[in-house]
């Protein structure tokens, strides 16, 4: 060892012996719960509605004496919506900071990155706002606050063939993406399996921004409608592209494209498509009216569909500590599976012991640059 | 659409994707033909470019001509800076030093841009209504036909400075044999130089044209065009202006027909499949020949 690694390991054990004493300094008898989150990079709309919407309900909390008369105290790290930043501030959160759950990632390839890790570390996880199907299937310490893909690609397909009456579809996908390759299955076999044709698909890889070949190869089929199983920063620029090829098809999206930032990257051509989501602010419900009241007031814009998820992820996460009465892994896990009847922002929620609750979906549609709600589908079984 | 209507319509759209390729090869193949270096940063001159457009609409209130001069303006000016700081000092050090100093430079500017302009995808201000003009049974958008004017004009002016200029005759001198050049009195620093500028000022045109065109930049949008228009100018024979044209135009219209004929999941795969198949038959590249002059 050289004298400046030396150096460097010692400043390494000082760090470190901080970082431990400190909070345990500071904390007294608080609840720690870390927060991945994607702040920054291709989906930090996303990220900040859930960190805004998580810190508020968090702030409520505290401010009403806690949670069993415990404070919580929360960590927040930023994943850059990319699975190996996820799984560094995933053994941050649980190696050095010992936080009794985690909060989030937030898209579904970050989650699938974390979710190992804490279920081979036994540390309950609950990410609000990830889709994906696999990410329950990883272990029993692993939950979400979302619907599954597969849930709302079928609702998708539905809606398009019962209420629209479409009986053909295109689908362009990122197939370097599980969300949108998962979708995408979903959309498609319920489409086919209710008697509607799928007339051509095109892929893409994440990060590409020229999708004028692939639409052009979708235009000369001139199908009904496209589904667009993406973000809202990939969906943003195909749906321009895609209506100034001339494509006249009806847009068909996901809950991916719930951010303030579609409508700049669309170019405004997002209007007239409909996607399905987790939340509607006209849903008339008391919950739903006070969170939309105190989170205007609080960041001065409406809160998304992410920000709702990520209030609600709080409101499960709290029930379930109190249910649990500490914060021993193996009973929070317990209390997560089963809570339920949770008055919540997305509607009423009631956890299952599989990692997903059993709530509502709705379709919205654009309409003069706003989400219109169109129809309220209540789940189907699970 | 039937189906060779819709080639048609891929040609237009790989020509326009092949245009952007050939402004960013271009300063690849003039600072190779020059001193020899991939200049790996080259990619992130182009980001750079896009992120200057962004601002001098945005901040300086600037329309789409206007904010493109300024846009190349700056990015020239990072490429002189970059030469004189990072390559300079190790001219006659081993080529590998430089390059992977090039790298370097590549990851310190992305790093940078992440810092400075925040990592989210920014969508760019759109400076022009959208059009879609109809020739026959195929269109073309106004942004493809912005994309072909400003690479045609940038070519042309290149052209020109290249062939019938005194620096345009350094340089061809200084990539020829740089020490007879030296003896001649030309001023080598301040050759390299303008070449660096000039190379830099077109990508930061092609980022531009891309924001339009795309309406999304961010810090690593450099990354993958780099790449491909590096190829491009392998392909055409690098170090030789005009196949830095040829090569990415070739790969454009490569790409699109790769679609509409087989998978578009095959679309990357097949543009370096290209770059293979041409080096197998012609190592110099499609217009490289021994002893050619090189700028």
């Amino acid at each position: 060892m050289s004298r400046s690694n030396k150096l460097k390991a010692m400043f390494v054990c000082v760090s470190l012996i901080f970082m431990l004493a400190v909070p345990s300094l500071a904390q007294g008898d608080t609840i720690k719960i870390g927060l991945i989150s994607s702040l920054t990079g291709s989906v930090s709309t996303y990220g900040q509605s859930v960190r805004n919407a998580v810190t508020m309900a968090i702030d409520d909390i505290n401010a009403a004496g806690g949670i069993n008369g415990r404070q919580i105290n929360l960590v927040i790290l930023d994943d850059k919506g990319d699975g190996t930043e996820a799984a560094q501030a995933a053994r941050r959160l649980i190696d050095r900071e010992n936080v009794a759950l985690i909060l989030g990632p937030v898209i579904t390839p970050a989650v699938m990155a974390v979710a190992p890790i804490a279920q081979s570390a036994g540390i309950p996880m609950l990410t609000p706002t990830g889709t994906g199907d696999q990410i329950t299937t990883v272990g029993d310490f692993i939950f979400r606050g979302a619907y599954k893909d597969s849930f709302q690609g079928r609702i998708m397909a539905q809606f398009a063939i019962e209420n629209l009456g479409l009986k053909e579809a295109a689908i362009i996908y990122d197939v370097a993406n599980d969300y949108s390759v998962g979708l995408r299955e979903a959309f498609k076999s319920t489409f086919e399996e209710l008697g509607g044709k799928i007339i051509a698909e095109e892929s893409y890889s994440t990060g590409d921004t020229d999708f004028s070949a692939q639409l052009t190869s979708l235009a000369m089929r001139n199908p009904q409608a496209l589904f667009i199983p993406d973000y809202y920063s990939t969906a943003g620029p195909i749906l321009m592209q895609a209506r100034l090829m001339g494509m006249d098809s009806v847009m068909l999206g996901v809950d991916g494209w719930d951010s303030p930032d579609l409508s700049a990257l669309a170019g405004g051509f997002e209007e007239g498509g409909y996607i399905v989501n987790h939340y509607s602010a006209d849903v008339d419900s008391q919950v739903t009216q006070d969170f939309i009241a105190q989170y205007t007031a609080k960041f001065g814009q409406a809160p998304d569909a992410l920000a709702a998820l990520g209030y609600d992820g709080v409101l499960i996460v709290a029930k379930a500590l109190e249910a649990a009465g500490s914060t021993d892994p193996e009973a929070l896990k317990q209390a997560l599976g089963t809570v339920g009847n949770i008055e919540a922002a997305t509607g009423t929620i009631n956890m299952d012991p599989e990692g997903t609750p059993i709530k509502s979906a709705v379709i919205l549609k654009i309409t003069g640059g706003k989400w219109e709600l169109v129809d309220r589908i209540d789940p189907i079984g699970r | 659409m039937p189906w060779h209507i819709a080639a048609l319509q891929q040609l237009i759209n790989g020509l326009a994707l092949g245009s952007v390729y050939a402004l960013i090869a271009l300063g690849y193949t003039m600072v190779y033909g020059i001193i020899k270096l991939i200049n790996f940063a080259h990619g992130d001159i182009y980001m750079l470019g896009a992120y200057f457009g962004f601002y001098a609409i945005t901040m300086l209130k600037l329309s789409l001509v206007p904010a493109m001069l300024v846009s190349m303006a700056a990015a020239a000016l990072v490429g002189v800076l970059l030469e004189r700081i990072a390559y300079r000092p190790l001219r006659s050090s081993s080529r590998i030093a430089v390059l992977i100093t090039a790298i370097g430079a590549s990851l310190l500017f992305q790093s940078t841009a992440q810092l400075v302009f925040g990592a989210s995808f920014k969508p760019f201000p759109q400076a022009l209504p959208f059009r879609r003009i109809q020739l026959g049974p195929v269109f073309i958008t106004n942004r493809q036909l912005l994309i072909f004017g400003v690479a045609v004009l940038l070519m042309v002016l290149l052209h020109l400075i290249v062939n019938y200029t005194k620096v345009g005759k350094a340089m061809r001198a200084v990539a020829i044999d740089k020490e007879a050049a030296l003896l001649m009195g030309v001023n080598i620093d301040r050759i390299i130089s303008a070449t660096f500028a000039l190379g830099s000022a077109l990508a930061a045109a092609a980022g531009i044209l891309v924001g339009m065109y795309y309406n999304r930049i961010d810090p690593y949008m450099g990354m993958m065009p780099g790449l491909k228009a590096f190829v491009a100018a392998v392909l055409g024979g690098i170090g030789i202006v005009p196949g830095a044209v040829v090569g990415g135009l070739l790969m454009g219209v490569a790409e699109n027909l790769v679609v509409t004929i087989g998978s578009s999941t095959l679309r990357d795969a097949v543009a370096f499949a290209v770059l293979i198949v041409v080096l197998l038959f012609r190592p110099n590249g499609l217009l490289g020949k021994k002893g050619i002059e090189k700028v």
